[in-house]
């Protein structure tokens, strides 16, 4: 069907492929046979190439796609793969470039659709966090229906006609995608479906900024002792750590007492906690570390807890006897939280507010598109942190309801093959896909992670750029390369994410002892897949690195764990099969951690050289 | 010391040395420790820590750090000072804590003499016909003590008797 | 240039060197420094005692100098940052400033803000700057090593100081060693504080903290140790014998206040310098001088 027609490699200009130690005029002549070449001389050219669409190009000397350039592309990042390759320089170029080469000839014209969103929020919540997203929203030009409000708040009058509330009514679901969501309601006098461009849970909140109590605040006499504990049974949130600071701010400020949290560990790596931090210092809050054995208690004969522990810049034992303890306890949300997240697919955090511990979740987004959450909903505890929510929330809801033109057909089903069991609509980490018919995946939603197509039991579903036959390609023809003669150098296929894998091979140092490595980008390194692996190490590679974002930095919240998973059961099967496990190996890295990607790499590569080469291979001495 | 017992420590010691000159950022100390590593004193004497010390005016420890010898061997080189991530000026610190222990009546003997000697000279060296007579070996213009002035600056200043711990 | 001369209490008495040398350089370099009979202590000695009666007395220096209407240079790092911190503060402070004057008051004086102050050397570094004194030297001191110590007092704190030179990284005294011809020798201790401030407290500990300098230097191999302030000078020149003695060291080290050496690049005799009053010396260092 409907394949690429064109094949088009661009090439840097001759000075730069020379630097790179490739022979310009060989390599044009060697590609010219299989692909139109066109050298450009900067890529702001190469995104003006015509005829695009019908185009699959290969971006020789680049890291990322150009997102002007509305053709299937692959991209050969040279200069920071090679030096990671055995061989010639003009031969590994020509082989990354033939691999590349193949992938996009397995690959399908891409097909663009417009799509128009419903200018239109649901805000759903009661309390300041809906009411100010209600106004912000509004004087953003957006239409706003608020459900669960208070009944008798009311915008500023200009903007009524763009305003419904319905406090009475009840959700009971919601379906569709970014900018065309379906909400379905119901109410006393029945049942009603509304069409929305996007949804923000704002939660409830009684309105009050001051919760713990500050502890007694007419307890003044001198030598008065209050203190808070956070984090001494189970460690505290940041939310918690928030209010406590908070609380002990206003009671330090209000109140002649002395006033102390004891905490095994401050945190303040959340948003507007170091300011919050500050405050509390300056308020006069005394912060103590305790042990994390947590401190000793004893009772004193007046029938107060004291604590005992050492403190390190005192260089002495602390003996705190609170007159009045405040004790933290974990803060629950409340329970229309976790049927909301079961109702629309929503990933919950560890202590059930919409803010699992992912840095991408920041400041108010979920794990789906076009629906955020924010304020009581995810657990926060200062007005300002609100504020820069809802202001997050009202851009990142201005962008997605603006018209847009974009490619739809970057997951292809194949209806032959599909049992129609949906497991890619539950595997989904983004509620990107819908059942009609057939799986789609909207174009507006989906993360392009291709998780759907690595759990998909009969292959019928693939991510273009990274179906089956295309990773498969690149690895038959990068494998089959030939292997240095002399000396051992193990080859290790490292399949990565292109987030986090690839960056941090870009920002490496360059190895010092030669490396034979073969490159395979993946979406998210839980596009792994079983079969991957396999190939790999039946055409010869001695060893398979998948390497992942950090699982708390993933994209998806899940490929990262994914990945891990897979390799946790892959080196079972491969010790089953009397195959070195060792040949297998998992980590997760940064984006940034060149230097720990070089350490990792080459710390495998000595390994398996110890193994000696692959039972499989064939290669080596 | 080896421990401290917060019933008998004075919490409002903290805002008292904050609301002195120099001392504004002391409760923003987050021990990280910057200034008793780089202390040239602390390197000699490991008993003196400012970490230690900003801790103990925080955790309210008055005697422990007024009548100690803590504030009279800072050297104020400012190296910790200087170096503070939160801006804790400790060198300016250390002269308010000293103007406080000297008002509570400690401080090293030698001191006591200082006003007394501005008193009646207007410097801290006297300046007789033996000193003119030197400088003027050198072509040095002759000095006069002028202590007119320090007499009416200094004529309340007296510092407490009791001092000379 | 004019500039009021301000002495403190230690220089005029105990390095009489230090404050002849001063005089003559600066009336060879064309800056005009003026005395002031009613110019007294500092305030430096009280700071410890009293910040506020410490600072009356470095205001009434500063109205004493605004009357006449000149700028200050002093040439103790003690009395320098005492008068600078001084002007800092008032021109920060109204309130502060108009409770000073009150008590100036009595005295017949009033400070309006605004006096400079200066370290002599920094008005070599910055209002004269190395290159013009390369360029007035007659007799470099080429082959010479001096290492410089800039003291704590001189470079910080820092913002008091506007960040004139670098604390973490000074090179002011380097560059106008080597614009004498002279080499500025670079050493690991180049930072350290010479201990005086705790002389009167804790001698043994002084001691140590300037011990542990010179000891440095003197494995190094230096003509000499320039040092700008008398504090700094009583530590490494005053009790040197002492140090040696203590702990068992046969160090010499010896001392110069930098304008001595500026004075002998300018062509000034060792004896218009003072020389003779340096107690830890080379004297064959100054023969080419004589």
């Amino acid at each position: 069907m409907d394949h690429v027609l064109n094949k088009i490699i661009v090439l840097p200009p001759p000075a730069v492929l020379a630097g790179w130690g490739i022979d310009p005029n060989r390599l044009t002549s060697e590609l010219g046979r299989a692909a139109e070449v066109v050298t450009v001389s900067s890529w702001d050219q190469a995104a003006n190439l015509a005829p695009p669409e019908n185009s699959g190009v290969v971006l020789v000397g680049r890291a990322e796609p150009l997102p002007a350039l509305k053709a299937l592309q692959t991209t050969i990042d040279l200069a920071s793969w090679t030096p990671w390759m055995a061989g010639p320089p003009h031969e590994k170029a020509l082989a990354l470039i033939t691999a590349a080469l193949a992938e996009v000839s397995l690959g399908r014209k891409a097909t663009f659709r417009r799509i128009v969103p419903e200018k239109k929020v649901l805000v759903w919540g009661r309390g300041p966090a809906a009411e100010k997203t209600t106004a912000a929203l509004l004087g953003a030009g957006l239409e706003v229906i608020l459900l669960g409000g208070a009944p008798d708040f009311s915008p500023e009058p200009a903007w009524s006609g763009r305003f419904t509330s319905l406090p009475q009514a009840r959700f009971q679901g919601l379906k569709g995608f970014p900018g065309r969501f379906t909400v379905f309601l119901s109410s006393d006098d029945g049942s009603r479906e509304l069409s929305v461009g996007a949804v923000v849970l704002c939660g409830v909140d009684a309105g009050s900024t001051r919760d713990p109590a500050a502890g007694p605040g007419g307890a003044g006499r001198p030598g008065f002792k209050l203190a808070f504990t956070a984090g001494l049974e189970q460690a505290a949130t940041s939310g918690d750590m928030g209010r406590i600071m908070t609380a002990a701010a206003a009671a330090a400020r209000e109140t002649d007492n002395a006033v102390f949290i004891l905490a095994p560990h401050v945190k303040v790596a959340g948003p507007g906690l170091e300011r919050l931090y500050t405050a509390a210092r300056e308020a006069g809050v005394v912060f103590l570390r305790t042990p994390d054995g947590g401190p000793r208690t004893a009772t004193t004969p007046d029938g107060r807890t004291e604590f005992r522990f050492f403190d390190g810049a005192a260089r002495a034992d602390i003996r705190l006897a609170p007159d009045f303890l405040v004790p933290d306890e974990p803060r629950k949300p409340d329970s229309t939280l976790s049927e909301a997240a079961g109702l629309m697919n929503l990933t919950l955090g560890e202590d059930g507010y919409l803010a699992p511990d992912n840095t991408l979740f920041l400041p108010a987004a979920t794990n789906r598109r076009g629906i955020l959450a924010l304020g009581p909903a995810r657990g926060t505890f200062s007005a300002d942190v609100l504020d820069r929510e809802i202001g997050s929330a009202a851009g990142e809801i201005g962008r997605l309801l603006t018209p847009v033109e974009i490619q739809d057909n970057r997951l292809v089903n194949d209806p032959g093959r599909c049992a129609i069991c949906l497991t890619c609509v539950r595997t989904c980490p983004v509620g990107a896909l819908d059942y009609v018919e057939r799986p789609v995946a909207d174009p507006l939603a989906c993360v392009e992670c291709g998780l759907c197509a690595a759990e998909c039991p009969g292959d019928a579903l693939q991510l273009e750029g990274f179906t089956d036959p295309q990773i498969k390609a690149r690895l038959r023809i990068l494998l089959e390369r030939p292997r240095t003669k002399d000396d051992f150098i193990p080859r290790l296929v490292l399949f990565g994410c292109r987030r986090s894998a690839f960056p941090a091979l870009a920002a490496a140092p360059t190895p010092e002892t030669p490396v034979d490595l073969v490159p395979i980008p993946l979406p998210c390194a839980g596009k792994i897949e079983q079969d991957l692996v396999f190939s790999a190490f039946l055409q010869g590679a001695d060893g398979v690195m998948v390497v992942s974002c950090h699982h708390d930095n993933c994209r998806t919240h899940q490929g990262s764990r994914d990945a891990a998973r897979r390799g946790r059961h892959l080196k079972m099967l491969l010790e089953k099969a009397g195959f070195e496990p060792a040949r297998l190996s998992f980590f997760t890295l940064a984006p940034n951690m060149g230097v720990e990607f070089q350490r990792a790499t080459v710390e495998f590569k000595d390994r398996i050289k110890e193994l000696g080469p692959s039972p499989l291979s064939g290669g080596g001495s | 010391m080896t421990e401290i017992n917060l019933d008998h420590a004075d919490p409002k010691f903290k805002d008292e040395v904050a609301a002195l000159r120099g001392a504004e950022r002391i409760k923003l100390c987050y021990a990280c420790g910057v200034c008793s590593a780089r202390c040239p004193v602390g390197e000699i004497n490991s008993g003196f820590d400012p970490r230690r010390i900003i801790r103990l005016i925080v955790l309210g420890l008055r005697e422990e750090v007024l009548a100690g010898p803590w504030p009279w061997i800072c050297s104020t080189c400012f190296t910790c000072q200087e170096t503070c991530p939160q801006g804790v000026k400790f060198t300016e610190v250390m002269f308010a804590i000293k103007n406080m222990a000297a008002r509570a009546g400690h401080f090293p003997p030698g001191l006591s003499a200082q006003p007394d000697l501005l008193r009646a000279k207007g410097r801290l060296y006297e300046i007789s016909d033996f000193e003119n007579q030197k400088r003027a070996e050198l072509d040095l213009p002759p000095l006069e003590e002028a202590p007119a002035h320090f007499e009416i600056i200094l004529r309340d200043f007296h510092l407490k008797s009791g001092g000379g711990d | 240039m004019s500039w009021a001369l301000f002495l403190g209490c230690t220089v005029p008495v105990r390095n009489l060197n230090y404050e002849a040398s001063v005089r003559k350089t600066a009336g060879k370099l064309g800056l005009d420094l003026v005395d002031l009979p009613q110019f007294g202590c500092c305030g430096f000695p009280l700071k410890s005692l009293s910040l506020e009666k410490a600072l009356v007395i470095a205001a009434r220096n500063l109205a004493l100098a605004q009357d006449r209407g000149l700028d200050v240079a002093a040439v103790c790092s003690a009395c320098a940052a005492t008068l600078t911190e001084a002007e800092h503060i008032l021109a920060h402070d109204p309130e502060l400033l108009e409770k000073v004057n009150r008590e100036l008051a009595e005295l017949g004086l009033s400070y309006r803000g605004g006096v400079k102050v200066r370290h002599y050397s920094r008005i070599l570094y910055e209002d004269l700057g190395p290159e013009k004194i390369r360029a007035a030297v007659i007799k470099p001191l080429t082959g010479l090593r001096f290492a410089p110590h800039y003291g704590c007092h001189y470079l910080k704190p820092a913002e008091v100081m506007d960040h004139f030179d670098d604390p973490e990284n000074p090179r002011g005294l380097a560059e106008l060693i080597s614009a004498l011809g002279a080499e500025a020798v670079d050493y690991p201790g180049l930072k350290d504080c010479c201990g005086g401030g705790v002389l009167g407290v804790d001698e043994d500990l002084a001691q140590k903290m300037a011990f542990h300098k010179l000891d440095a230097l003197d494995r190094l191999g230096v003509t000499g140790l320039a040092v700008i302030c008398p504090f700094c000078n009583v530590m490494f020149e005053g009790q040197q014998k002492a140090m040696a003695k203590k702990f068992g060291s046969k160090l010499k080290v010896p001392l110069f206040f930098y304008p001595q050496l500026l004075g002998l690049a300018l062509g000034f005799k060792p004896d218009e310098l003072g020389f003779k009053h340096n107690r830890i010396k080379d004297k064959d260092m100054l023969k080419p001088f004589e």
